[in-house]
């Protein structure tokens, strides 16, 4: 019974990691402890017992972590936690490789799983794998940045909530502007190639440009509060508006190459150009060259020394 | 009391008014308040750990509860409990919403006379 309290507190310990530091730095242990009491009066009465307890504080965590890591949010005044100035090649290489992987995983998933998933899935199941699909590259893409930027594992939540935010706001806002692409594509159809070939460009434009926007601003939120929405609202927009346009053209002389060895017309490729110069773009203007120090989450970095970053002790 | 408008802090949720309840007769440590809002719920209400210090955290800084110092020699001879005790502010928000309850007690014993038999 003992090794069965100590593996379960153990674990639990290991899930109490999940709260924001400075919670753990107050509250850590003593919830330990109390769990292990809880745990010990169980197994007074049977080892059902303590497997309930612990799966009773199991489907209590979630709800407790978010509610911890959203009060932490508050606290830290709209989010304004860092500076999105990082090194301009740095991010936006990362941030270029985040949305390519997104945009390639998100055009891999719409022409072979979509399908599938329309029959075996209900309407609203079906809306929302759809959704967290088109969420995934603008969460990548934030990933990147935090990695590229060195925050710590709390930003990356932050991050990672208001990228998301903005990616679903942005499949929201663009329901109906899909319907109305559905409608002009089925027209189009009758047009001669090259006419359905620019209509078929500009709805896509349309739909990714509205990505771009919302994207930018949950990125642009979470790195530099209202200031960084309204900028990188725009500059999502234009960078996926270039990233579409000039990625067509790149991927359509790319892929005509590929196209007679492959012997089909491989729509990643095309994907894989957009996104990276879409992020790449949007990355870049993330980034902020030559900086001599970035204050990142309250710590100082000097990179003087143009290798590694070192932190600096800040003088008030 | 700096409080001025009652209507902010009342009606309190379930889990705060067993906690403030529970340390109303006196300071206790975070087990020992578990345990009480067990026992005087009838085992109705249980508080998982995670509830219980993510309310204990926010009523200190409301500045209901504080902590008043440790359990020197815990029962299970591990690391010293912290314990909590109800502050001032603490004591009339309990007192305020106690007020609140018996105003409604009353209006639904006065409302639902003779419905009963």
């Amino acid at each position: 019974m003992m090794a069965l309290i100590q593996g379960v507190a153990k674990i639990y310990g290991v899930l109490l990691r999940l709260f924001p530091q400075d919670f753990q730095n107050e509250y850590k242990e003593e919830m330990e402890d109390v769990f292990t009491a809880t745990l010990e009066d169980a197994a007074e009465t049977s080892a059902t017992l303590v497997v309930r307890a612990f799966f009773f504080e199991l489907f209590d965590l979630p709800v407790n972590l978010l509610v911890e890591h959203l009060a932490k949010l508050r606290k830290e005044n709209n989010m304004k936690a860092f500076s999105y100035e990082v090194g301009r090649s740095r991010a936006a290489l990362m941030a270029a490789l985040g949305m390519m992987v997104g945009w390639v995983l998100m055009n891999v998933e719409g022409q072979y799983f979509f399908h599938s998933l329309a029959q075996l899935l209900r309407p609203w199941e079906f809306d929302l794998a759809q959704m967290i699909v088109y969420t995934l590259p603008v969460v990548l893409c934030g990933m990147m940045l935090g990695i590229a930027a060195g925050v710590d594992g709390h930003a990356f939540l932050r991050i990672g909530l208001w990228a998301a935010a903005g990616g679903i706001l942005g499949h929201l806002v663009n329901v109906p502007i899909r319907m109305v692409n559905t409608g002009i594509l089925a027209r189009a159809t009758t047009l001669p190639q090259w006419e359905s070939e620019l209509v078929g460009i500009l709805t896509l434009l349309a739909v990714m440009c509205t990505y771009g926007f919302f994207n930018g601003a949950g990125l642009g939120f979470a790195f530099g509060g209202w200031k960084g929405c309204i900028k990188f609202a725009l500059i999502g927009l234009i960078a996926n508006a270039v990233g579409i346009l000039a990625g067509y053209f790149i991927a359509s002389g790319v892929s005509s190459r590929v196209y007679p060895y492959l012997g089909f017309q491989p729509s990643y490729i095309t994907w894989s150009i957009m996104g990276a110069l879409a992020g790449g773009i949007l990355g870049w203007f993330f980034g902020k060259e030559r900086q001599p120090e970035a204050e990142i989450m309250g710590k100082s970095y000097d990179r003087s020394n143009s290798g590694r970053r070192q932190p600096v002790r800040r003088v008030n | 009391m700096d409080i001025t408008n009652s209507r902010d802090i009342s009606p309190l949720s379930e889990t705060t008014l067993y906690i403030l309840v529970s340390l109303a007769h006196g300071p206790l440590h975070g087990y020992a308040i578990a345990k009480e809002v067990q026992a005087m719920s009838e085992n109705r209400v249980t508080l998982s750990v995670s509830t219980l210090y993510t309310t204990l955290k926010r009523l200190l800084e409301e500045g209901w509860i504080e902590r008043v110092g440790e359990d020197p020699e815990p029962d299970d001879g591990g690391r010293p409990r912290k314990i909590y005790a109800l502050t001032e502010r603490g004591e009339f928000i309990l007192g305020v919403e106690k007020k609140r309850l018996r105003a409604l007690l009353t209006l639904v014993q006065n409302r639902t006379v003779g419905e009963e038999k």
